[in-house]
């Protein structure tokens, strides 16, 4: 494994019954690059970022952060997810620990940090991501946008090496998306390795190196997006996109 | 006892001595419930598959059985059980406190469990899924993060529990356990019979208060462990 | 909340300090298992048990050097539980009878004592003797397993008999009309007569001897004989028969 690719997936297969929502993926991620995956729902894109940091483990294949193997059983899992950043579509806050609480307990628990210095590191990511003045609130007492905030902060509190996000304004009000993307956009120019899973084309053009479009567990395009947006070489990315822009009207 | 003042206070003293008692079993035994419904409930969400089998072995026991055949078998039952293995001599035998409790509290742990079961199932996957992602190992997880807020939820099936022990109290006259009921017969035995209602509507009132005090406690705990936000649909 | 868990692990503690605490019966410790609700030889005041019979047993309990720890149930379950080592001896103005001998060894006799019939005061049932308790028009109460039971069921066999856990609810049944007429000890019965409006009309000679019930073989059956002898003969005998049962 070269020492450029971070992430590397090979030949990941996942089944759910019958379905072969994963079938022998195989792709890899560059440090300090953005890929955007799109695709139709249902595709397998959220199973496969849950695949890489095996949250849910593969059937088949194998996935390397660096040069350690994620899917082999003698790795030590819990460590290497302190380094992949995790960001749910649902947001995830633990609802019993305010945003502040949110973001330290990785830090105390995981990471062993003493509890001032926890609280400091906290602070400053809350900070990072504009919530400096909600950080003693509770999940329920913040709006979707502010939580998926705290959620992205919560994830880079713990300095990960790569950030993936699993479709994290999907759930949010239109006019709340947009603190979300400049988050992520800042992280993006801070040169954060990203695999970011969404239907947000404005953010992937804006900021994405690469875009892959996924289609029934197979990756169908991966390119540019200048490539993939004007002139896809696949009828299928040509057609998935004229429906999004349609929908999303772009 | 021709004096009515002595009659009062030393009825007074009775039932306060079989109230005390009655708190203390019941107590004792919510006590023993909590302390083996926290590994069971998450034994069997989390286990393997032969753990979920036993833990179901248990708890569908405890659940399907009259509670005071339980208390017999802690106290009396147990006595016997060197017959089954041919050696009469040898007898497990349990003081009545201890039986008491023994049979109230594994009895109330099996319905404990069930109520932390389906708490830790209310408490959506990805809780655990963004835990483990942070890193968490495994236990770690589940304790910190889904176990905690599965208590909180827990709380209103804990208090009808509270109740349900508290009412479920006075069987353990069988094991001579000196408790409230106890001492209300004694003393109308005491008084020829010349006072019941008397005494019995004093001695409900006295249970009915203690089910008011505990309700109220549990209503206190439930608002000092309140998320905020989290409450105001409800009202 | 680690306060709540400190709370929680702290009330667990002195739980199970109580628990400790009775799980210890002190190897010294005479277990005596009676049941309250037979005036004047045991009966709840102010919470505790007491009576003759407990006092007895204090008294004897003293002469072996040994403490007595009072276990308060119902009447028949005291032979089952003297039989399996639950308490170690039954001290309840229990008869001694040829059927209970086949179950538990008795002490020398400490009280002798006659069955009564009770009725309510101001019936008119015209019963003079007990032949006359054998009636199909009468309803007859008494404790279960009792010699006044037994003596019941063989005697009055065309009557019709309840049977009660305890003393007090046949006299509450006779005050409301669901009973005729109470068969129980003589002594319980003057007792009652005192205090309620019931008549004790006559006396069913039983010549019934109270012993003191132990396990079948057991081996502190000696012990207890000796003891008792000792406290018959004694002052102490003296005081209680006049604090119970001089009037």
């Amino acid at each position: 494994m070269g020492s450029e690719n971070i992430l590397t997936v090979k030949d990941l297969v996942k089944e759910f019954g019958d379905n072969r929502v994963l079938d022998k993926i195989s792709f890899t991620v560059k440090r300090g690059e953005v890929v955007v995956i799109i695709g139709p729902s249902g595709t397998g894109k959220s199973t496969l970022l849950r695949c890489i940091n095996s949250l849910t483990p593969p059937d088949e294949g194998r996935v390397w952060l660096d040069d350690r193997e994620i899917t082999d059983k003698h790795s030590n899992i819990n460590q290497i997810r302190q380094d992949i950043g995790f960001v749910f579509q649902h947001f995830a806050l633990f609802n019993h620990l305010s945003a502040l609480g949110n973001v330290e307990v990785g830090l105390y628990k995981v990471k062993k940090m003493t509890r001032e210095a926890a609280r400091k590191k906290a602070i400053e990511e809350l900070t990072r991501v504009g919530l400096q003045d909600h950080m003693e609130k509770f999940p329920a007492e913040l709006s979707g946008g502010q939580q998926q905030r705290v959620g992205i902060a919560r994830s880079l509190a713990m300095d990960p090496k790569i950030m993936m996000f699993d479709e994290p304004t999907s759930a949010l009000d239109p006019e709340l998306t947009g603190e979300v993307l400049t988050v992520m956009k800042d992280l993006a120019q801070a040169g954060m390795t990203m695999v970011v899973v969404s239907h947000e084309i404005g953010f992937a053009r804006a900021v994405a190196d690469r875009i892959v479009f996924m289609e029934e567990g197979n990756i169908v395009e991966d390119g540019p997006p200048e490539e993939i947006l004007k002139n896809a070489k696949k009828a299928r990315t040509r057609e998935f996109l004229h429906k999004i822009t349609e929908l999303y009207g772009e | 006892m021709e004096d009515l003042g002595q009659f009062l206070l030393y009825s007074a003293i009775a039932v306060g001595k079989g109230a005390l008692v009655t708190i203390v079993v019941t107590v004792a035994s919510l006590l023993l419930g909590f302390v083996l419904a926290v590994p069971l409930s998450i034994g069997r969400t989390y286990g393997n598959r032969p753990i979920q089998f036993l833990i179901q072995l248990y708890e569908g026991f405890f659940r399907g059985t009259p509670h005071i055949v339980t208390l017999f078998i802690f106290y009396f039952g147990l006595r016997h059980v060197g017959e089954l293995f041919g050696n009469p001599a040898f007898q497990i035998a349990i003081p009545p406190f201890p039986a008491a409790v023994l049979a109230l509290g594994i009895t109330s742990s099996a319905y404990q469990s069930l109520i932390f079961r389906s708490s830790i199932q209310a408490i959506s996957r990805d809780q655990y899924n963004a835990a483990r992602s942070l890193g968490m190992g495994r236990w770690q997880a589940i304790l910190t993060i889904v176990f905690v807020q599965a208590l909180r939820l827990s709380i209103p099936g804990l208090t009808n529990e509270a109740t349900i022990v508290l009412k479920d109290s006075p069987i353990t006259y069988l094991v001579a356990i000196p408790e409230m009921l106890t001492q209300a017969r004694g003393i109308i035995d005491s008084a020829m019979g010349k006072v019941f209602f008397e005494v019995l509507i004093p001695v409900s009132l006295i249970y009915f208060g203690l089910f008011v005090l505990s309700n109220k406690l549990f209503e206190m705990l439930d608002e000092k462990l309140k998320i905020p936000g989290f409450e105001l649909e409800r009202r | 909340m680690k306060k709540l868990v400190a709370v929680v692990l702290v009330l667990c503690v002195v739980s199970g300090a109580l628990f400790a605490g009775g799980a210890q019966e002190g190897k010294d410790e005479l277990v005596v298992g009676t049941s309250a609700g037979f005036r004047p030889f045991e009966y709840r005041e102010m919470g505790e048990v007491t009576g003759f019979d407990i006092d007895l047993m204090k008294a004897i309990g003293e002469e072996m050097g040994r403490e007595i720890v009072v276990r308060d149930m119902d009447f028949d379950a005291l032979i089952e539980a003297v039989s399996t080592g639950t308490i170690d001896v039954v001290a309840a103005g229990m008869t001694i009878t040829d059927e209970r001998k086949e179950r538990v060894d008795f002490t020398e006799a400490y009280f002798v004592a006659d069955q009564a019939a009770l009725v309510r005061e101001g019936s008119d049932l015209n019963l003079n003797s007990p032949s006359d308790l054998n009636s199909s028009d009468l309803t007859i109460g008494v404790q279960n397993d009792t010699t006044g039971a037994f003596w019941v069921d063989e005697n009055a066999s065309n009557a019709k008999i309840q049977k009660y856990g305890k003393y007090i609810e046949t006299i509450q049944d006779l005050e409301n009309r669901n009973l005729d007429v109470i068969v129980l000890d003589k002594p319980v019965a003057e007792a009652f007569e005192k205090n309620r409006p019931t008549e004790m009309i006559f006396v069913i000679p039983t010549d019934e001897a109270y012993g003191l019930a132990v396990k079948k073989g057991s081996p502190m059956l000696d012990d207890l004989n000796s003891a008792l002898k000792k406290v018959k003969n004694s002052d102490t005998w003296d005081a209680l028969i006049k604090e119970y049962f001089g009037s």
